[in-house]
């Protein structure tokens, strides 16, 4: 009796394990920065992966159905050409943090598949941390 | 500042009080003092007091726009309607983890009410859980995310002054919706509802009073839990289609996920408890399962509060990350070494003697809810431990969770018809013949034709075919049940349900909480079949979506104190015939700076059609129109108002004894 039971239990972690290495091996993806990227180019064409950086400000532009803008992080810049089917987040706009899902192409440009930019739960307004001397400036300001 | 000081007062004084009631409660057990004890439960009271204090000085605050206070001038604006005024109070880190002090605080004080009067040797230590737990959270408010600080300026002589601006940065546009000023108290009454039965099992161990005392104790609590959990999660996929617009409602992110996790073992833990009740067995795996509730619930807190797994939210740094993980770590060594010492205690009463018994069905059920569990939490916190272990950061994306869960939760939909037939230690096989004849024809008749109507992929048609099978099985076990009444007690076959349902409240009441779940089922299944179409259309010019013909009339604006709006009348057609009008906005929030899309949605049972504005062209001469067919998407909805009814019904007291025996 207890027999069957292990054998029960043996199987279903099996397959979850099973399921867990299938899903795994489609569905990973490199997490990367733009500097990140930058640093090792070369071996990261064609692969998989989530681009972090910030919208270039003034980079944004619509051409038909494909939307191309800039981001850039830590120094380094990507061209970025969006052509994914989901609209783009309200976030996503001029300066905000976002995420590109999609491939390094050999030309240096990225495509996108999928964007999601600063989301809501952590979305923090910058009185939270102003800098010391903004702080200051913008008490003399008040004053 | 008298406010913001009675604000930081409160706070401070519920610290202390936290750490009295653990110390008068500890001692006064130990001594067996009553009047001791009495101190500790009343400081429970205090702490609750002092903690809504601090609750109400915040939304004082926030209601009269002090915007010298950094969280209300972050979250909130003068111009904002005072229903978001009051949402504004949990929609950042500071606000909403005081709301999980004030819950917390309120499970305490109830159970400390309604526990007083029973002589339950159990409470003194169940204060103590709760209380430490407590003390962590306030230790956080205090010194960690505190509301009430203060925006500080220096001027030029380098001093430093309190610094007021004009209007506050407002409350973030994809926030201010209806779900979402009640999503965040009702998942968090999920989340720290579990802090009760935890703390109960936790003093169980303890005392090693682990008959069924504790058992009975908590039931009630935590099916108030796991249904405010679940309505949580369903509020917030509710919220999410109607806010986010991209036309669906779950995407395995980390911060679903971290509601998900809690709730797949608290389903575990509320099936296998009624194993411990019944047949004094999984003892064990009770108390494991209870613990993994509560921890996964802190975890769930930590995930969405410090930004530590890397999605959008990679960026966002948090100061309370540290201070979770050593708090999580500690209670789960804790927690750990308590259950080992206590194994002996734990020991079976009987053992299992068949797997066609409601027992087993009962240990494959936890034990797949508990593998959907751990999968999930694999996939979330995959990120952080590639980067510690590889320095890459990895992530496993959906294609991992659908590839893991969807089976997974097939299995569960199958076991939810299975197991309530299978009876305790063993089920005849004349008996499996009679149960299962009829729910299997039904499923296996219904195969051909679910393909028939354009069903042809294997999971979609599989989670179709278990839906009929198990609502075969619950329907049948309803007329069984009211046939006998009806012969018995010669009542009519409503009557008779109502009275079934009445008299067997928790049986029959789980049955409709899977009917509930069976709908749900049925709705997720229809994404799999969801059309999306795009179009760039100026005024006059249409485009298709399935059946619906869509033609913009009219592109207007319009303005208010909070946003300004572009919206667009869109006619809806099918085949010649005007269907309805469609208003889709595309708004632009004044004191957050921030665009936000209102998504236009015309429900139906069969489907939505969901239209989002998503924008101009180059020229502004036309809009670009996002258009999704969403078919049987309310289903997910009504199935979580069912489960609600259900767990409701559960949740009746017990019937008189005289009227149990009737129908035994």
């Amino acid at each position: 009796m207890q027999a069957r039971i292990v054998i029960g239990i043996a199987v279903i972690v099996g397959l979850v394990g099973y399921l867990a290495f299938i899903g795994y091996e489609e569905g990973r993806s490199y997490y990367l920065t733009c500097d990140e990227v930058a640093a090792q180019q070369s071996r990261l064409v064609d692969t998989r992966m989530k681009l972090a950086g910030n919208v270039v400000d003034g980079s944004i532009r619509r051409d038909g159905d494909v939307l191309h803008f800039e981001l850039e992080y830590e120094g380094a810049r990507y061209p970025v050409r969006y052509v994914g089917m989901d609209p783009v987040p309200d976030t996503f706009k001029d300066g905000a943090q976002a995420v590109v899902d999609g491939r390094l192409l050999a030309d240096g440009t990225f495509e996108g598949q999928k964007i999601q930019a600063k989301c809501a739960s952590k979305y923090e307004a910058e009185y939270g941390n102003p800098e010391p001397a903004e702080k200051a400036s913008q008490a003399q300001a008040s004053a | 500042m008298i406010l913001a000081d009675t604000g930081n007062f409160a706070l401070l004084t519920a610290f202390v009080f936290s750490f009295f009631a653990i110390a008068t409660s500890i001692v006064g057990a130990q001594r067996r003092d009553p009047r001791l004890m009495a101190v500790g439960e009343r400081s429970v009271y205090v702490v609750f007091l002092l903690v809504a204090v601090a609750m109400g000085t915040l939304w004082a605050l926030i209601l009269r726009d002090d915007f010298v206070i950094e969280y209300v001038a972050g979250h909130s604006n003068q111009h904002l309607p005072l229903h978001y005024k009051i949402g504004a109070m949990w929609s950042g880190q500071e606000g909403s983890l005081l709301l999980w002090t004030f819950v917390l605080a309120a499970f305490a004080a109830a159970s400390v009410f309604t526990q007083r009067h029973r002589h339950n040797r159990l409470l003194p230590y169940a204060i103590v859980v709760m209380m430490g737990t407590a003390a962590f959270f306030l230790y956080l408010n205090n010194f960690k995310t505190n509301p009430f600080e203060e925006l500080v300026g220096i001027t030029g002589s380098g001093s430093k002054v309190p610094w007021s601006p004009q209007d506050g940065r407002g409350l973030n546009p994809l926030l201010q919706h209806w779900a979402m000023v009640i999503h965040p108290p009702i998942l968090y009454i999920g989340y720290v509802g579990f802090v009760v039965p935890f703390a109960f099992c936790i003093a169980a161990l303890w005392t090693r009073q682990l008959g069924s005392a504790w058992v009975t104790t908590i039931r009630r609590w935590t099916l108030v839990a796991w249904a405010f959990l679940g309505a949580g999660i369903i509020l917030g996929g509710n919220w999410a289609y109607m806010e986010l617009g991209w036309g669906g409602y779950w995407a395995w992110d980390p911060v679903e996920n971290a509601s998900l996790m809690p709730w797949l073992t608290g389903t575990a833990f509320l099936h296998s408890v009624i194993v411990q009740e019944k047949r004094g067995m999984l003892k064990v795996w009770n108390v494991v399962l209870i613990c993994l509730t509560y921890l996964l619930s802190i975890l769930g807190t930590f995930l969405t509060r410090s930004g530590v797994v890397s999605s959008v939210h990679s960026f966002a740094q948090s100061n309370v990350g540290q201070a979770f993980a050593i708090f999580l770590i500690a209670a789960t060594v804790g927690c750990a070494v308590l259950i080992l010492s206590r194994l002996k205690d734990l020991r079976s009463e009987s053992r299992l003697e068949s797997v066609t018994s409601r027992e087993s069905g009962f240990l494959f059920n936890n034990l797949i809810l508990l593998a959907a569990a751990f999968s999930v939490l694999f996939g979330t916190v995959f990120p952080i431990f590639s980067e510690l272990i590889t320095g890459r950061n990895v992530s496993v994306g959906q294609a991992y969770f659908n590839a893991v869960e969807i089976p997974l939760a097939l299995a569960l939909l199958a076991l939810t018809g299975i197991g309530p037939l299978l009876a305790y230690r063993r089920t005849s096989s004349t008996s499996i013949k009679r149960n299962f004849l009829f729910p299997v024809v039904f499923a296996v008749v219904s195969a051909p034709l679910f393909f028939a109507i354009g069903v042809r992929e294997p999971w979609p048609l599989m989670s179709l075919v278990l839906s009929v099978f198990v609502t075969t099985t619950v329907v049948m076990e309803f007329h069984k049940g009211a046939r006998a009444r009806m012969r018995n007690a010669g009542e009519g076959y409503l009557t008779a349900i109502a009275h079934l349902t009445r008299r067997n409240n928790r049986r029959y009441g789980g049955y409709i909480v899977h009917l509930g779940i069976v709908l749900i089922f049925v709705g997720v299944t229809g994404q799999a079949f969801t059309k999306e179409v795009r179009g760039v259309v100026g005024v006059g010019e249409e485009f298709e979506v399935g059946p619906y013909r869509l033609t913009v009339a009219d592109m207007t604006e319009r303005e208010n104190d909070n946003f300004w709006a572009g919206r667009l009348a869109i006619d809806v057609f099918q085949g010649d015939q005007p269907r309805f009008r469609m208003l889709p906005e595309k708004r632009f929030y004044f004191a957050s700076e921030q665009p936000s899309s209102e998504v236009a949605i015309a429900r139906s049972l069969s489907h939505d059609l969901y239209v989002v504005h998503a924008g101009y062209n180059e020229d502004q001469t036309k809009a670009v129109v996002q258009a999704y067919l969403n078919p049987l998407v309310n289903w997910v909805w009504i199935g979580g108002l069912v489960m609600i009814l259900g767990t409701m019904i559960c949740l009746l007291p017990a019937p008189r004894p005289r009227q149990a025996e009737e129908v035994a």
